[in-house]
């Protein structure tokens, strides 16, 4: 039994692999690409939009909504970044009931890349708000001391996004199928409806985390325990 | 359970190459048209309010000019009273000219009316007053009339105090000795007579006198001397009765105005 998608390897050449995370992170991707595309093209900016594209509007709306009260700032700033982190880790998690796929949010390499990308984001954005000098003082508040502590706080929270999500994804396509192996009949389509709304939430809270810590980053707080402490 | 540098490298430019086309094709058109919309609301709603702004300054502007309206209604109507009352005092005081000039006419005739009738009634009276005079003298004594009326005369003349007599006896010398008796009936020779020689007595013997018969002269004699005149008549018992009958209507003719 597979635990990650990375062990299928479709083609290798030395260093470089093909395996399942690629494949389906790419379909995943084509897929999204693709409806966005398909779906922006007629917009109007009139008052009465389509059907389509008021339900694309209402998810923009919700998403930068979120943002804003989760960062308190205007969302427009990262609602590109956060908002394609959530829609990628959505629809990979929505896509486990397609059979023979494997989403690639299962996959450890992925989380970690994506946890990645929020721990490069966050003096990204911070440094664009603050200032670098402003940034980096950040991690000797409140002296020197915590220093070390700050920076291993940063690199844990960081692991813990992408355990936590790896943790979630994996576990769930694992009771799939150990479930199949004892129940084939009913149980894995109960633990699969399931396995959905985990994967929406999941989504959810790595967004959400994403926004807490890139505001974190970048909100000139007053003293060093306003910071939002890492989870 | 193990981490693939490669996969991991790969996702993480698979996420910035995914990033960047959402942000292309999704996220940059729908916060545009958001936006548009948002701006078309937002234009659509300051329009509202400048045409609600412009609304009520049409109304302010129409509550003045109503407000206007009424107050030029009320001075028109304020003036057209006025004018109405200046009319009215104007007719007022017209008519009651006209009313006045007409009392006065009717006064006026109603007077010359009085007068004629008190003339009428004057003549009348003296006429029926010496007929009944004429009669009762008549019948009272053998004498006519006339011969009393000489005789009071003739008393009248014997019985002037001095200031009298002087008075006449100057108007005569002016006059140059001429006198001119008027008497309302013929006078009989011995009348004369009697009367030429108590005139010459009493003033100038050298009296010329002439004699004129004057029916206006009521039951009487008067001696003419220029301006200077002597005489005896009913006349002044007749105008006594004249004052007393003018006194009467005109009491009458009060009592009819004051009753109009």
């Amino acid at each position: 039994m597979r635990l990650s998608p990375d062990q299928l390897i479709f083609w290798q050449y030395g260093f470089i692999k093909l395996n399942a995370t690629l494949v389906f992170s790419w379909l995943v991707m084509l897929v999204l690409v693709l409806t966005s595309f398909s779906l922006t093209r007629r917009l109007r900016s009139g008052l009465h939009p389509s059907r389509g594209q008021a339900m694309l509007e209402a998810l923009i709306s919700f998403l930068n909504d979120q943002i804003e009260d989760a960062s308190q700032q205007p969302g427009k700033i990262l609602l590109p970044f956060i908002g394609s982190l959530f829609l990628f880790i959505a629809l990979s998690n929505v896509l486990t009931i397609v059979p023979w796929y494997e989403p690639p949010t299962g996959s450890l390499s992925t989380t970690a890349a994506l946890a990645l990308c929020v721990f490069l984001a966050v003096p990204y954005f911070g440094i664009a708000a603050r200032g670098l000098k402003d940034f980096l003082r950040e991690y000797i508040q409140p002296n020197v001391i915590m220093l070390p502590f700050n920076i291993i706080g940063e690199l844990s929270r960081t692991l813990s996004l992408a355990i936590r999500l790896f943790g979630n994804i994996m576990s769930g396509s694992v009771i799939i199928a150990i479930l199949l192996a004892i129940a084939p009949l009913f149980f894995p389509i109960i633990m699969q409806i399931f396995g959905l709304l985990i994967g929406v939430i999941q989504a959810y809270i790595f967004s959400i985390l994403a926004v807490v810590f890139i505001a974190s980053g970048s909100a000139k707080a007053k003293n060093s325990d306003e910071r939002v402490a890492p989870t | 359970m193990t981490i693939d540098l490669f996969t991991v490298l790969a996702q993480l430019i698979n996420f910035l190459i995914l990033l960047f086309l959402l942000r292309r094709f999704l996220f940059t058109p729908v916060i545009r048209i958001m936006e548009e919309r948002q701006a078309h609301i937002s234009s659509q709603l300051e329009e509202a309010e400048a045409t609600k702004q412009a609304a009520k300054l049409a109304l302010q502007g129409y509550q003045q000019q109503e407000a206007e309206l009424a107050n030029q209604r009320d001075r028109l109507i304020e003036q057209a009273r006025q004018e109405a009352d200046k009319t009215k005092t104007s007719l007022l005081k017209q008519a009651k000219a006209e009313l006045e000039g007409q009392r006065e006419q009717w006064y006026q005739a109603l007077d010359s009316e009085k007068t004629s009738f008190l003339q009428a009634l004057q003549k009348r009276s003296s006429r029926e007053f010496y007929k009944s005079m004429h009669r009762a003298l008549a019948d009272l004594a053998d004498l006519e009339l006339e011969a009393q009326i000489t005789e009071v005369f003739i008393r009248r003349l014997q019985n002037l105090d001095g200031a009298q007599r002087s008075s006449l006896q100057e108007a005569l010398k002016q006059a140059s000795g001429n006198a001119c008796l008027l008497s309302s009936y013929p006078l009989a020779a011995e009348s004369r007579s009697k009367l030429e020689t108590v005139l010459k007595s009493v003033l100038d013997s050298k009296l010329e006198l002439s004699y004129q018969q004057n029916a206006e002269l009521i039951c009487g004699l008067e001696l003419t001397l220029l301006d200077k005149k002597l005489s005896w008549s009913l006349a002044s018992y007749l105008d006594a009765l004249e004052a007393s009958l003018n006194e009467q209507l005109t009491t009458e003719a009060q009592a009819k105005v004051g009753g109009l």
